[in-house]
């Protein structure tokens, strides 16, 4: 039988757990910004090939699956656009759509998830195999912080990948989406410099500036949550649930994020 | 100065099973102790509790007089420059090359400059008959290449206080002798404190070593040990030479 009483503890230790568990990261977040500066010349040397190596891995290698994605989802809502808005009467805001809805909402948040999906877990794994190696201990014992050594070029090499793979997957959603829907749709008669005229236009430093910041935002979530479990990893059974673990809480805390981020802007009348 | 390294009354245990029972130890500075006994009577754990690696659930382990587990972070990585430390099952990090692995603590601490690091390491890895495998990763590498390795990079700060975690297991004896000979010139040239978990008879007897057995989770040293018949404790039968 189930007992109401089991369900409340549980809920309060849940409840506790959790809190624990995002204070520790905001923890960890802080202990990353602040090594960042007072690391030295000296140590930021050996990282330096870590940090390029996280950004290979996370930027360069994406490349191609965030062409396609951004490519896909780009042409979808163009050709939507395109179809529909002059139908109701709102063609001439066209490009104020599209920079609404690429640069300042999708762009971040279609950049975040493959992050999420490529690297997060890698690297959740890669820091719980290193824990399960021993490696971890290893540093510590050298003297070496683990969150210098591992969690800072990770970060960095995340949040970094995460600014130029937004920018990446704009331009190619913009410019790819209304090339080709231009292409194959029956506008063909209107010449595409007016649609890239539109979409220029509407573009303002102040959506830049929003997706550069959910940009930034969304790359540290994904990289200290998933360094974070990485580190919680003791056994090698652990391992597969750090990724897991590291996927969820991502993708929950970067969907929070965007939604406060929004509401904060509608209330400030910014989006007004 | 080598530091002093002393722990006690050490408890610890898995749940309600006790590991170590009020183990005390100390290991005066240059000395080489070296804790035996059988596998799973917490030799590893021991070492690992004397190095700061792990805290014990109760008792105390100094440094040279200074307690090691209240300093903070900062003391506490200051004092372990002065260590080094070989793990049994080497720790090395899987992604850097070898060279890299060895040099990194130099990287990360000293002030020596790129050439004179280089040589540095160079020659600790030819000491250590590690030819030709600066940039080949962990994976790649036999036991014995792990093994030398690791205890390269144990050495590569030239640490006042060594612990290494059965340093020779599972060797070929050529290999062996290597170790027990690399361990006897580091320890003349600088009269290092050393603390060794091992049941090897060649390192014992190699190093000159002050042997300790630990027992259903009592540390056996000195007179007490000296006491002991082989019929009291068969594990002594191997050993010729008792303390």
């Amino acid at each position: 039988m189930i007992s109401p009483y089991n369900g409340i503890s549980r809920l309060g230790k849940n409840t506790a757990d959790t809190w624990q568990s995002a204070y520790a990261m905001i923890g960890l977040f802080y202990d990353t910004v602040v090594a960042t500066f007072y690391l030295g010349k000296k140590r930021f040397t050996p990282l330096l090939n870590q940090i390029i190596g996280q950004l290979l891995f996370t930027g360069v290698e994406a490349f191609a699956l965030m062409a396609l994605i951004g490519l896909i989802s780009g042409i979808t809502i163009v050709m939507q656009a395109m179809a529909n808005m002059p139908k109701i009467g709102i063609g001439e805001y066209f490009g104020n759509i599209l920079i609404m809805a690429v640069v300042r909402e999708l762009g971040p948040l279609f950049t975040a998830l493959i992050i999420i999906g490529r690297s997060g877990t890698a690297l959740a794994a890669y820091i719980g195999n290193m824990k399960v190696t021993r490696e971890i201990t290893a540093l510590e014992v050298m003297a070496i912080d683990p969150v210098n050594f591992l969690v800072l070029p990770a970060f960095w090499g995340i949040v970094i990948s995460m600014i130029c793979l937004n920018v990446y997957y704009d331009i190619v959603a913009l410019v790819g989406g209304i090339f080709i829907a231009h292409m194959t749709s029956a506008a063909t008669a209107i010449p595409i410099s007016i649609f890239m005229g539109k979409v220029l236009n509407a573009l303002t430093w102040f959506d830049i500036v929003i997706s550069l910041f959910k940009s930034v935002l969304f790359g540290s979530v994904v990289a200290i949550v998933s360094c974070y479990h990485g580190m919680q990893v003791k056994t090698v059974r652990d391992v597969p649930q750090a990724c897991i673990r590291s996927v969820v809480v991502s993708m929950g805390a970067m969907i929070v994020a965007d939604i406060l981020i929004t509401l904060i802007l509608v209330m400030l009348k910014v989006y007004a | 100065m080598p530091e002093r390294i002393e722990a006690h009354n050490i408890r610890f245990g898995f749940g309600a099973f006790q590991l170590l029972r009020n183990v005390s130890l100390t290991v005066d500075k240059g000395e080489v102790t070296v804790v035996a006994g059988r596998s799973g009577h917490g030799k590893s754990i021991l070492l690992e509790i004397c190095s700061s690696v792990r805290g014990p659930e109760s008792g105390e382990v100094l440094w040279d007089g200074v307690p090691v587990y209240g300093m903070n972070k900062a003391r506490l990585n200051a004092q372990r420059q002065k260590a080094g430390y070989m793990f049994q099952q080497h720790g090395l990090i899987a992604n850097m090359g070898m060279f890299a692995n060895i040099a990194l603590p130099l990287r990360y601490h000293s002030d020596m400059d790129e050439s004179d690091m280089n040589r540095h390491v160079r020659s600790l890895m030819d000491e250590c008959g590690l030819y030709n495998i600066d940039r080949l990763f962990p994976e790649a590498l036999a036991t014995r290449q792990l093994r030398c390795a690791s205890l390269a990079r144990a050495l590569v700060m030239t640490p006042e206080m060594l612990f290494l975690d059965e340093p020779t297991c599972g060797l070929d004896p050529e290999t062996e002798t290597n170790i027990v000979n690399i361990l006897r010139a580091y320890h003349e040239r600088t009269r290092a404190t050393m603390l060794i978990a091992s049941t090897s008879r060649a390192l014992i007897e190699g190093l000159g070593a002050r042997l300790a057995v630990l027992e259903s989770g009592q540390l056996l040293t000195g007179p007490a040990l000296s006491q002991m018949t082989e019929n009291d404790l068969p594990f002594l039968s191997h050993y010729t030479r008792k303390v």
